[in-house]
Order: C-alpha cells, then sequence, then structure tokens
C-alpha cells in the first residue's frame, strides 16, 4: 500500500527517498496484472521517487540529443538564462509518466494518454515524487478505463507537472486489451 | 480566463490564423533506424529497469512477442542532426556566441508560421497517445499539424492565442505508434 | 530579476551551522523569486559573501532575515566574469 502523497510531504528528504516504489527489473518481470476490478477511485497509485543530480541531466542531455545549455551549463544558466540552477528536463519529466502508467498496466493492460503542463524549475537538491490518484472509472468496449491526476512534486511541495491520464485495464473474466491498441467507438 | 474575445475586444483569431488549423508539414522519415543502443542509453537515462526492453526471451513471452520501445524515445529522433546537414552547434556558436546550444536551426517538416503579431510564447501543456510500441529495426516517420487554434481573452482583458500542434509518428508498415501535441500560448 | 552580493559578518559561526542553514534546496532558494547562488565563507573570521539573484533587494533581505545572518553592506552586481566569461546582468 502506498503511503499518502500527503504524508510524504511531512517528511525530509532522507525519508521520502525511504519510501520509494520504482520497480526493480524483476519485479517488472513478475508483475500481476492489476484488473479494473481491483482499483477504486480514491486510490493513490505507487510513489516514484527521483534526486536528480548534474550528472543524470547531462545523461538524458546525451540520450535524446539534447544540446540546450541550461540543462548543463551552470555558467550559462544562472548568468546568462537567470535560472536558479541547471535546469531538470521538461523531457525527462514527461518522459516518465509513460513509464509510469506502463508500469502500473503491466503485463496485459494499456498506458493510452496522459496530458500535462510545466510549471515550476526544477534543480539537482530537489526530491522529486511521482503521483497519481483515481478520478474515475467505466466499462466501454469490454475493457475497463481508469482515469487519474497525476503529477510531480517537490519535496516542498511545490507541484510542477500537474497532469492527468486515461490507462486501460482488463476486466477480470473480459478479453485481452487489443494491442495494438484500439480504442472503442461510441 | 473568458472564452473568446468579447465585442468590444480585436479578435486575434482572424480568418488567416483560423486556416491554419489542419495544416501539416511534410512527412518526414527521422534519421536511423531504432535500435539497440539507443534503446539502452534511453531507458537507462530515463531509469526504466524492464527487462521487456533488453531481454529478449522473456520479450518474446510476452503480450507483445518481441522487446519493446518506450513510444516516447521516438519522439526524440526527430531532432537528430543528420549526417548529410550543416553541424548545427558549430553554426549556433558562428551566428552567436552567446548560443543557447540549439540556435536557430530549422528542423524538416516543420509548419509554417502562424500569421499573427503575437511574439512571446509560452508552454500551456503537452499530451501523450499510444497505440504501439515500437519495435527494434523500425524505420519512424513523423508528420507535424496544426491540431487546434483557440482565442481566449486573459485577466487583463487582452485576448491570446493557444496553438495546439500535433506530431503524429509511424513506423515504415504506416502503423500509427503514437501521436504527441504541445501547446503554447501566444500573446 | 537582479543580481546582489551581500558581506555579512558572523562571528562564531561553525561549519556545521552553515551546512544546516544552506543544505536543502528550500533553504537557498527559499521561492521562486530569490535564489542564493553562492555563499563563500570564512569562518575563522566569522566573515560571509552571498551572491543572490531575486526579484528585488527585499527578497534578499527577507533570505538574510530567516538565516539569522546579518548583513553589513548589500551590492547591486551588473558585470560577472566567470571563467573567462563575461555577463553583463
Amino acid at each position: 500500500m502506498s503511503a499518502p502523497l500527503e504524508e510524504l510531504l511531512k517528511m525530509n528528504r532522507e525519508e521520502i527517498q525511504s519510501h520509494n516504489e520504482r520497480p526493480t527489473a524483476d519485479e517488472l518481470r513478475n508483475k500481476t496484472q492489476t484488473y479494473y476490478e481491483d482499483v477504486n477511485v480514491g486510490d493513490e497509485l505507487p510513489k516514484y521517487i527521483y534526486s536528480p543530480t548534474p550528472t543524470h541531466l547531462f545523461r538524458w542531455s546525451a540520450a535524446i540529443e539534447n544540446y540546450h545549455r541550461i540543462h548543463y551549463d551552470l555558467d550559462f544558466g544562472m548568468n546568462h538564462d537567470k535560472n536558479p540552477s541547471i535546469l531538470v528536463h521538461g523531457s525527462w519529466k514527461q518522459s516518465v509518466v509513460p513509464q509510469y502508467l506502463k508500469d502500473f498496466t503491466l503485463p496485459k493492460g494499456w498506458p493510452w494518454k496522459a496530458a500535462f503542463e510545466h510549471r515550476a524549475m526544477l534543480v539537482p537538491g530537489d526530491t522529486l515524487i511521482v503521483w497519481a490518484v483515481v478520478t474515475n472509472k467505466y466499462e466501454k468496449g469490454g475493457m475497463g478505463f481508469i482515469e487519474m491526476d497525476l503529477g510531480m512534486k517537490t519535496q516542498d511541495g511545490v507541484e510542477s507537472m500537474p497532469g492527468s491520464a486515461t490507462v486501460v485495464l482488463p476486466l477480470k473474466d473480459g478479453a485481452d486489451i487489443p494491442y495494438p491498441f484500439v480504442p472503442p467507438t461510441d | 480566463m473568458a472564452q473568446e474575445a468579447p465585442q468590444d475586444v480585436e479578435s486575434v483569431l482572424t480568418p488567416e490564423v483560423k486556416a491554419m488549423i489542419g495544416v501539416a508539414g511534410e512527412v518526414i522519415e527521422a534519421w536511423g533506424t531504432v535500435d539497440v543502443e539507443y534503446l539502452r542509453r534511453f531507458t537507462q537515462a530515463v531509469m526504466d529497469p524492464d527487462p521487456r526492453y533488453w531481454d529478449e526471451d522473456f520479450a518474446k513471452s510476452t503480450h507483445y512477442g518481441a522487446i519493446i520501445v518506450p513510444p516516447i524515445m521516438i519522439s526524440y529522433m526527430t531532432q537528430r542532426i543528420r549526417p548529410d546537414a550543416e553541424d548545427a552547434i558549430t553554426a549556433a556558436f558562428v551566428e552567436n556566441p552567446m548560443s543557447d546550444g540549439i540556435g536557430s536551426v530549422k528542423r524538416p517538416g516543420e509548419l509554417p508560421e502562424i500569421p499573427t503579431h503575437l511574439v512571446r510564447t509560452l508552454n500551456a501543456g503537452n499530451e501523450i497517445e499510444i497505440y504501439q510500441y515500437p519495435n527494434i529495426g523500425d524505420v519512424i516517420s513523423f508528420q507535424n499539424r496544426y491540431h487546434d487554434i483557440r482565442e481566449r481573452v486573459g485577466r487583463d482583458g487582452k485576448p491570446f492565442l493557444i496553438i495546439t500542434r500535433e506530431i503524429t509518428y509511424t513506423n515504415q508498415d504506416k502503423a500509427l505508434l503514437c501521436i504527441t501535441r504541445q501547446s503554447s500560448i501566444r500573446r | 530579476m537582479a543580481r546582489f552580493l551581500a558581506i555579512h559578518n558572523v562571528s562564531g559561526l561553525t561549519e556545521e551551522q552553515f551546512r544546516e542553514k544552506l543544505s536543502a534546496v528550500s533553504k537557498w532558494r527559499p521561492d521562486r523569486r530569490t535564489t542564493i547562488l553562492k555563499v563563500y565563507g570564512d569562518l575563522s573570521r566569522g566573515k560571509l559573501v552571498t551572491e543572490c539573484e531575486a526579484v528585488e533587494q527585499e527578497h534578499f533581505e527577507d533570505w538574510i532575515k530567516m538565516t539569522g545572518w546579518p548583513a553589513e553592506s548589500i551590492f547591486n552586481v551588473d558585470l560577472v566574469m566567470q571563467v573567462g566569461n563575461i555577463w553583463k546582468l
């Protein structure tokens, strides 16, 4: 059971990090299916905790070939763009979201769609909490749709990426979710 | 925030701006293929240890039948500097010694500019829709399109535009992999 | 945003206290308007120099009050040379 977000935000950095629920390779390999019927409105999903360092930012810049200096050149970031430090990439933040949804829906659900905004600047030293809360659920076309609010908060409770998502889970006695995914028509 | 501009405020959603809705760029083939090395570097950088990305035997046994690739990973293939193009980084610093590292490089498939006098741009949000995982060896094509343009009025009474661009990603079989959208405020 | 420099007299300040006052992001970045970019310490002589980016000096002064390190003087910074790069602020 995930520690409530409200409780996590009262903790210090080390305590927050100890509540990290990012799955290991083996946990993802052996993950059992969450079914539509297992989920209730108001449920909190697992919390993914990150503590990005300048090296993590550099690795991301290199991986996606993003050469924007604000992510690796502290001198430029602070003195040209007047940023508080080098900045965590919006592209990294938004790449965590589909992973988070994939992990929740594995092995046979589908991480269909997400929408989010980029708000507060994040810097090395921040501890980041990826969170989600189920806001709605419905059946359609023999599949279970779960809607949720989600985001990425700092240890100080600042929301840096308010968003929402819809994922698809199989019904306990239902058919497999089609792959490639085809949303049911009205 | 109000909807469209009231009658005494000049609308910025002109017929010329409205006509841009649905305008699409060329379909562009991204440089290179989806390869295991990019997949390794990307999944390590996003810190996702999922064996579906690297354990071939396990991946074959799953619902997806093969190694899968995070769909958002292919979206970054569009910004690759092609080897037959000018060195964009060097060019950026020749143009401006204080360059931000990106410069004013024109990317293939870009959309025509919106014909508006509003110049200040702010990010208003992103979306992603996922339909199929890319696979190793896929050749990715992408196409930009103006998905929507709306007018709103700010608290200062001045109208502004919300412009949503969409990029559709397909593979060599023209199968839809994912769609990303990016909305920006122009004021 | 503007750049400021302050000189502080903080006699008896220990390294542990210095670290405690500056360890978490919220302690050097108290809000969106204010970032403490650098703090130089000569603890043996009780001298600190602080560099701050803030919307206005009052926000920097709020941080100074919060830390309890009184400033002997505060300056505006117009030009910076950092590792060979010159920035007009």
